[in-house]
């Protein structure tokens, strides 16, 4: 009876050591797959807050190289500046500048030149600045279309 | 039976922590290779942007070297071209290349002031390729611009390459010369063919400037494919014969040629073609009737175009893309 007393004490003892290592690992272990998911949620959102800013200064640097009312109503200063957010509440801030390239043609205009910058601050705790900067440069050569 | 379950519950465990782990590293991987895939999106439309520039600055280039309306600004333009700058692809000498670089290569001439490139360009690996046909289309010039990011920049290495054709006046389009081919009895009276009924509206300097092209891009009477224009200014007797059926010449004596009287061209020479006197000397000649083919100045232009002036040939961009 004392035998069978003493045994089943070391068995339950067994059982508890077991399970504490157990919650123990499974504890670590979530949260490493907790802090991958974050270092994953953050460089996808990272990635998506550059995709967007280039997106948004190609958008204008195209919209410069096209003849339409909104366009040129856009460019109509020399420089500017446009906040802009997505639906994650990320303000972009876009600014650019056109200024001519000198040649020696006669026209001054001939050649010019378009840079844009997007500003965006991270939602991380760091809150860095974000820049992407972007430059275009575009001729007055025209182009033949026909009679 | 609980020792088993202490067992099974730590296995378990490990087992979870094992495949969610796995689960974890997995979607890591994706993300981040999704990641790296849009920054090279990303790098490929900056390096794009760059090309473009580029391309815009040499068309910015040739149109304010060619808007002086001096045709000595093509000589000026091409001084350091040659075939051996030509890709693989054009080594026939009718073509004419000028790599132009930020380094010590493809230079311009004095008279050619060179455009600042763009930054963030890597210019010990980005050229321009200006490239023309002297003899079929020399009034059309193919701008091939390559780039590669310079170091510093995110995306440092990445390549573009994209091109573009202008037209620049070289010459006008071509129009059926207005001439009277019956021969004229010797003792007839003298009439000087005008320049433009020959020529229409190509001018003097523009046929001079081709044929300066075709001099210094090693075309001649006998080169694979042969010269086409011949300006001489020189007054010695021609004695030279040139042209064929399936490739005619124009061979013109200019005003300093003609300053005392034209030259001669000797009996034995034959010349498939045309030849013209630039001068009212022209009449002291004896010329007799050559062959009249025009076809060595039949220029492809576009119908209606105002050839006076640099412009973009429609549809020619190209991504040419890595």
């Amino acid at each position: 009876m004392t035998f069978k007393h003493s045994q089943l004490q070391v068995a339950l003892g067994f059982t508890v050591l077991e399970s504490v290592f157990a919650s123990a690992i499974l504890a670590i272990g979530l949260t490493g797959a907790i802090q991958i998911s974050q270092a994953s949620m953050a460089a996808n959102q990272t990635q998506r807050s550059f995709d967007l800013a280039s997106g948004l200064a190609q958008d204008l640097a195209e919209c410069w190289q096209v003849s339409n009312t909104f366009c040129n109503a856009q460019f109509q200063n020399s420089q500017n500046t446009s906040a802009l957010s997505n639906e994650a509440g990320i303000q972009f801030q876009r600014s650019w500048n056109v200024t001519a390239v000198t040649t020696q043609g006669s026209d001054p205009y001939l050649l010019q030149s378009l840079k844009i910058s997007v500003k965006w601050s991270s939602q991380d705790m760091t809150n860095d600045t974000n820049e992407l900067s972007w430059q275009i440069r575009r001729a007055k050569t025209p182009s033949w279309v026909g009679l | 039976m609980n020792q088993h379950s202490g067992m099974a519950s730590l296995w378990s465990a490990i087992c979870l922590v094992f495949i969610t782990s796995l689960l974890g590293w997995v979607t890591l991987r994706s993300v981040m290779s999704d990641a790296r895939r849009s920054q090279h999106h990303l790098f490929a439309a900056q390096a794009l942007a760059s090309s473009e520039s580029l391309l815009e600055t040499a068309i910015a280039q040739i149109d304010s070297a060619y808007s002086e309306k001096d045709m000595a600004t093509d000589t000026a333009f091409w001084l350091n071209s040659s075939n051996s700058q030509c890709p693989a692809t054009l080594t026939s000498p009718q073509w004419q290349c000028l790599k132009w670089t930020a380094s010590d290569l493809g230079k311009f001439g004095g008279a050619i002031t060179a455009l600042t490139w763009p930054e963030a360009i890597d210019v010990s690996s980005s050229f321009v390729l200006f490239s023309r046909d002297v003899r079929s289309a020399p009034h059309k010039v193919k701008i091939t611009a390559q780039i590669s990011l310079q170091a510093g920049e995110a995306g440092a290495g990445s390549r573009a390459s994209v091109q573009q054709s202008v037209y620049i006046p070289m010459s006008a389009p071509w129009t059926a010369p207005l001439l009277d081919l019956t021969p004229r009895p010797p003792s007839a009276e003298c009439i000087p063919v005008e320049w433009h009924k020959q020529f229409g509206h190509t001018t003097p300097a523009q046929l001079k400037a081709i044929s300066a092209a075709q001099l210094q891009n090693g075309l001649t009477s006998m080169s694979q494919p042969s010269r086409t224009v011949y300006w001489i200014d020189s007054p010695l007797t021609w004695s030279q014969s040139l042209g064929t059926q399936s490739a005619p010449v124009v061979l013109i004596f200019s005003d300093i040629a003609c300053t005392v009287q034209c030259p001669q061209i000797a009996s034995h020479a034959a010349i498939t073609g045309m030849v013209y006197f630039q001068s009212a000397n022209a009449c002291q000649n004896p010329v007799a009737l050559y062959t009249f083919k025009s076809d060595a100045l039949h220029f492809e232009w576009p119908i209606g175009i105002d050839a006076s002036k640099v412009q973009r040939v429609s549809g020619s961009w190209k991504n040419a893309g890595f």
